[in-house]
């Protein structure tokens, strides 16, 4: 069984599974979510985790963790060292849909997976202002 | 061939996208909507939201039917979304192989009396829905795939 952990400082995890769920339902549900608040250590959670990480070996655990070298990424990073562990940072609803949506399968030591995941993280942002405007090719059959 | 027809008053967005065509596994997205084909904006920000290795085309509705009829979608597997109940009936008329719609989103106005949590419908499109399901087409309720279909005539 894969478990989706939402990591971040306050409640962004809260919030981006709320969000997620908006658009895939009851897909959401299993997604758990951890926010760091003042005067909290990550490093318990990161113990707390340990220690379920090791009673599911069967289990796979991906973090999916917001700001990069944040002490909430860089706490959970260090669960990397078991084996069942994927740690992610940058998050964002892209990279969310898409390991929900399309990717089956496991995603420890699977690194063409992993890094698709984060292309299409990527590929969701974007910008747009008037001078990029243009009528753009139109498709057809 | 024709996987789905789909009314959601913001045609393509995060939840069609995504779930939809992953859930449908189609190939290509038809936007057939006469307002949009006016508004090269909306066909911008529209096209953002297609999904990777999908094909997206928008036509206006009366060409939408002449395309699928003369027989150029046939090799797609195609998930046509309209905005609105009064379209896809339009759609349903000129297409006979459609035989089923799926209620995605409607907006509440205050013409409208709310029916499911995102359809929201007008008396006159109350009678265009039974009036569908009158004529054997099979029309549910579903906002994401995850979600089970409800037969429209349990919701009116």
């Amino acid at each position: 069984m894969r478990n989706i952990i939402l990591a971040s400082h306050g409640e962004f995890s809260k919030g981006l599974k709320d969000s997620v769920s908006m658009i895939v339902g009851d897909l959401a549900d299993s997604i758990r979510t951890y926010s760091l608040y003042p005067s909290c250590s990550p490093a318990d959670y990161m113990e707390e985790m340990t220690k379920e990480i090791l009673d599911h070996p069967e289990d796979e655990y991906v973090f999916l963790c917001d700001v990069k070298g944040g002490s909430v990424h860089s706490t959970l990073s260090r669960l990397c060292s078991h084996r069942n562990v994927v740690v992610y940072s940058g998050t964002n609803m892209n990279l969310v849909l898409d390991l929900l949506l399309s990717a089956p399968g496991s995603l420890s030591g699977n690194t063409e997976t992993q890094d698709r995941l984060i292309a299409s993280g990527k590929e969701g942002i974007e910008v747009l202002d008037h001078s990029r405007l243009e009528a753009g090719e139109e498709e057809d059959f | 061939m024709i996987k789905k027809l789909r009314v959601d008053h913001r045609l393509l967005h995060g939840q069609v996208a995504f779930s939809w065509t992953s859930a449908l596994n189609v190939d290509c997205i038809l936007i057939a909507n006469d307002s949009v084909m006016k508004d090269e904006l909306r066909k911008t920000t529209l096209k953002m939201a297609k999904p990777n290795g999908v094909k997206l085309v928008m036509k206006n509705i009366e060409d939408s039917i002449k395309a699928i009829n003369s027989g150029v979608t046939d090799k797609y597997k195609l998930f046509i979304v309209v905005e609105s109940i009064a379209d896809a009936a339009a759609l349903i008329d000129g297409v006979e192989s459609i035989k089923a719609l799926n209620l995605g989103g409607t907006k509440a106005t205050d013409k409208t009396r709310n029916i499911s949590k995102a359809m929201n419908v007008t008396p006159e499109e109350e009678d265009i829905l039974k009036n569908l399901v009158d004529k054997g087409i099979d029309v549910t309720i579903q906002m994401v795939p995850e979600d089970s279909a409800v037969p429209v005539m349990k919701a009116l």
